[in-house]
C-alpha cells in the first residue's frame, strides 16, 4: 500500500479512464525494450473508440503479430491514440508508474512526448510516480532550465509512509477482524523494525493471518525489506555508476546519530584509499538526499530507516 | 475493512492512513485542472 495504491484507488474511485503503463519491472536496467511500454491497464472501453484509434492501440499493445513495431511506429500511433482519447473522454489519465525508468527506454522521445502532450491536449493529464525523487525531477526537467516545458506545471504530491499511530492502528485492526491475538507491544515492534513503511507493515500481517507468530512474521517481513532494499540501492547504484554511494551509506549506516560532512569525507578517504574532492561528496550526499535515502538532522546525515542499514551492511561486504 | 495484501489496493475503503486518503484527493483536483503529476513515495515495495 503505497503511491500505486493511492494512483489506483484514484482511478477507480472517481471512475477516470485511463492508460496505465507499469514500468517497475525494469527498475535499474540501463536499457529497457519499447516493449516495456505495453500498458499494464487499459481503464476505457476499447470499442467506444474509432477503428483508427482502435488500430493505434492494438500496435501500442505490441498485438499485431505481424506488423514489426518500431518507435517510430509506436510514436505515431500513440499519438493518433492520444488525439482521439482527447476528443472522446472529458479528462484522460496516462499514468507511468516509476517513471524514472523511461530515459532508458530504447528510441523512445518522452520528453518529446510529454510536451506534446501538454501543448495539445489540455484534457489528458500525465502522473508520474516515481520512488527516487531526484531521478523522477530528471525525467520531468528539460535539460535547459530556461526552455518553458511541462517540467513548470507539475504538481508534486508526496504519499508518506505511515506514522506510528497509523501503523499500529492498520495492525490491530487487521488483526481483530480476523480474531487473531496480539499484544500492542509486538505491534509497536512492527512498526519500529519496519520503519513504518506500509508495504512492509502490512506483508508482517499477512504473516501474522498465514499462521505465524510474531517473532516469526517480523523476521519474515525485516528479511523482506532488507532484500527488496538490496535491489533498489543496486539499481540506484548501477544508475549513479559509483561505488562510492555505498561507502558514503555504509559509513552512515555504522552510526546511531549520523555523520557530519567532515566525518563522511574522512571515512570515506580511509575506506577508498584515495582523495575525495569536495564538489564529488556534495554530488553524492546531493543524490542521496534527493533519492529520500538518507536525512539531514542538525548538520548530521543519517539513515533512518532500519532494513535499508541492514541491506547497505550487506551490500557493502561485497565490494 | 483492513486488507493484509501484497498486491495493489483499488478501493477507497480499503486505503489506509490520511496521507494515503489525501494523495486520492489532490490527484482529483490537479486531473481536475488538467495538471500534469509527479507522485512520490519513499521507495517501492513490491508490487504495491
Amino acid at each position: 500500500m503505497g503511491k500505486t495504491s493511492a494512483v489506483k484507488t484514484f482511478l477507480n474511485h472517481y471512475r477516470y479512464r485511463f492508460l496505465y503503463f507499469d514500468l517497475s519491472p525494469y527498475i535499474g536496467l540501463r536499457a529497457v525494450s519499447l516493449r516495456s511500454l505495453v500498458p499494464a491497464e487499459i481503464g476505457f472501453n476499447e470499442f467506444s473508440i474509432s477503428s483508427e484509434a482502435q488500430l493505434g492501440l492494438a500496435v501500442v499493445s505490441f498485438r499485431l503479430k505481424r506488423l514489426e513495431v518500431t518507435s517510430e511506429v509506436f510514436q505515431s500511433n500513440l499519438v493518433t491514440l492520444l488525439q482521439e482519447l482527447s476528443k472522446r473522454f472529458r479528462r484522460f489519465v496516462l499514468v507511468f508508474d516509476e517513471a524514472q525508468v523511461l530515459p532508458f527506454i530504447k528510441g523512445i522521445n518522452y520528453r518529446g512526448l510529454l510536451q506534446l502532450i501538454h501543448n495539445n491536449y489540455h484534457n489528458i493529464s500525465v502522473v508520474l510516480t516515481g520512488s527516487m525523487p531526484g531521478l523522477l525531477e530528471r525525467v520531468v526537467s528539460p535539460a535547459n532550465a530556461s526552455m518553458p516545458g511541462f517540467a513548470r506545471y507539475i504538481e508534486e504530491i508526496e504519499v508518506p509512509k505511515w506514522s506510528r499511530e497509523e501503523a499500529v492502528e492498520f495492525l490491530k485492526q487487521g488483526l481483530r477482524e480476523r480474531g487473531i491475538a496480539y499484544i500492542e507491544e509486538e505491534l509497536e515492534a512492527a512498526y519500529e523494525e519496519l520503519s513504518g513503511v506500509p508495504g512492509f507493515i502490512t506483508y508482517y500481517g499477512l504473516l501474522r493471518t498465514r499462521g505465524h507468530n510474531h517473532e516469526e512474521a517480523l523476521a519474515k517481513a525485516s528479511e523482506y525489506a532488507t532484500t527488496l532494499w538490496e535491489r533498489d540501492l543496486k539499481a540506484f547504484i548501477q544508475i549513479y555508476n559509483s561505488p562510492l554511494y555505498i561507502h558514503t551509506l555504509a559509513a552512515l549506516a555504522e552510526t546511531i546519530t549520523g555523520a557530519s560532512w567532515s566525518e563522511i569525507m574522512k571515512e570515506l578517504e580511509m575506506r577508498t584509499g584515495k582523495p575525495v574532492s569536495k564538489s564529488t561528496l556534495h554530488r553524492i550526499i546531493n543524490n542521496l538526499l534527493r533519492a529520500a535515502m538518507i536525512q539531514k538532522k542538525f548538520n548530521k546525515y543519517i539513515i533512518t530507516d532500519r532494513p535499508m542499514k541492514r541491506a547497505v551492511k550487506k551490500l557493502a561486504k561485497t565490494l | 475493512m483492513v486488507v493484509f495484501s501484497d498486491r495493489s489496493v483499488t478501493k477507497l475503503d480499503n486505503l489506509f492512513g490520511r496521507g494515503h486518503r489525501e494523495a486520492v484527493e489532490r490527484l482529483r483536483s490537479a486531473v481536475e485542472e488538467g495538471y500534469f503529476i509527479a507522485v512520490l513515495g519513499a521507495r517501492r515495495v513490491g508490487e504495491n
